[in-house]
């Protein structure tokens, strides 16, 4: 692996402001029920995940860890709550593939809440339409 | 008395030869030494994560050989049954009929549930301490699968 820890942690950061970010438009889309609170959920999860993170880079003494940008492009078809449902699912997976990703390039203690990342969003996966699959957060590419 | 010519020759051509014999036999040792070269290379360090792995796929087994007969009760089981199948062929683990521990046929959703949530929690041990990133990377994907049918089976 050629990345050193501190670099992965670093894109971890990176990917959980862009999470972040979706799942508060996603939310800001969606009415009171079930795909609301599964949103509330993940954008829960994933803000504490990322502050999480910019702690973790603090204590390493990152001098400029990676910030949020003022916006990120969001997926289209958000009109709908089938459109809301299936942004909703790609960004869990692809969360999954990240969490896979720091769990090879960390160690420790690191290495322990990426394990558990992945299995919590693995399982949220489940809210959004998802089917169990044989190994989550490996890119199957 | 003069010796007879070809046994001067004879004399000399030993006298050329035996030196460039006596070279070539050692280039023909060399050589040899160097073909037998891997008999005499020390043998690869044992993998560090060989215990890890024979450890989980016993575990593995035995959840499976556990879980197997109930197969037919709900479709989460089924797919926890084929799940294990796939974690084990992923490991290369050496196919084995696991060690059954029963399981008590009027409570089969808790029991199969407390034995798979075990199963993860041994399964992530083993994924921290791995010291090949990519085994880990794995390892944590299988507790991650198992921990997806373990929620569908509270649902």
């Amino acid at each position: 692996m050629s990345t050193s820890p501190q670099a992965a942690l670093r894109a971890a950061l990176a990917s959980e402001h862009g999470a972040v970010y979706l799942f508060a438009a996603l939310r800001s889309r969606t009415a009171p029920g079930a795909l609301a609170d599964a949103l509330r959920t993940a954008y829960d999860f994933h803000r504490a995940t990322r502050d999480l993170l910019a702690g973790r880079l603090a204590e390493l003494g990152d001098p400029a860890p990676p910030g949020a940008a003022p916006a990120y492009t969001l997926p289209g078809g958000l009109d709908t709550a089938a459109g809301v449902t299936a942004a909703a699912l790609v960004a869990e997976q692809t969360a999954a593939i990240g969490y896979g990703d720091l769990v090879a390039r960390t160690t420790g203690s690191d290495r322990s809440r990426a394990i558990a990342w992945l299995a919590d969003t693995a399982v949220r996966e489940l809210s959004f339409g998802g089917r169990p699959t044989t190994l989550p957060g490996i890119d199957p590419k | 008395m003069t010796p007879p010519r070809a046994s001067r020759r004879t004399a000399l051509g030993a006298l050329v030869l035996l030196p460039l014999m006596t070279a070539c036999s050692g280039r023909v040792d060399d050589a040899v030494d160097r073909l037998r070269a891997p008999e005499t290379t020390p043998p690869a360090p044992p993998n560090p994560d060989a215990a890890a792995v024979a450890a989980v796929a016993r575990a593995i087994e035995d959840v499976r050989a556990a879980i197997s007969p109930y197969a037919g009760s709900q479709p989460v089981v089924a797919d926890l049954v084929a799940l294990h199948e796939a974690h084990l062929r992923a490991l290369a683990a050496t196919p084995s009929p696991g060690t059954a521990a029963p399981l008590d046929k009027d409570q089969v959703p808790g029991q199969v549930r407390a034995r798979e949530t075990a199963l993860a929690r041994r399964i992530t041990t083993r994924a921290v301490a791995a010291h090949d990133p990519e085994l880990a990377r794995l390892l944590a994907s299988m507790a991650a699968a198992i921990g997806q049918r373990t929620a569908e089976l509270a649902g």
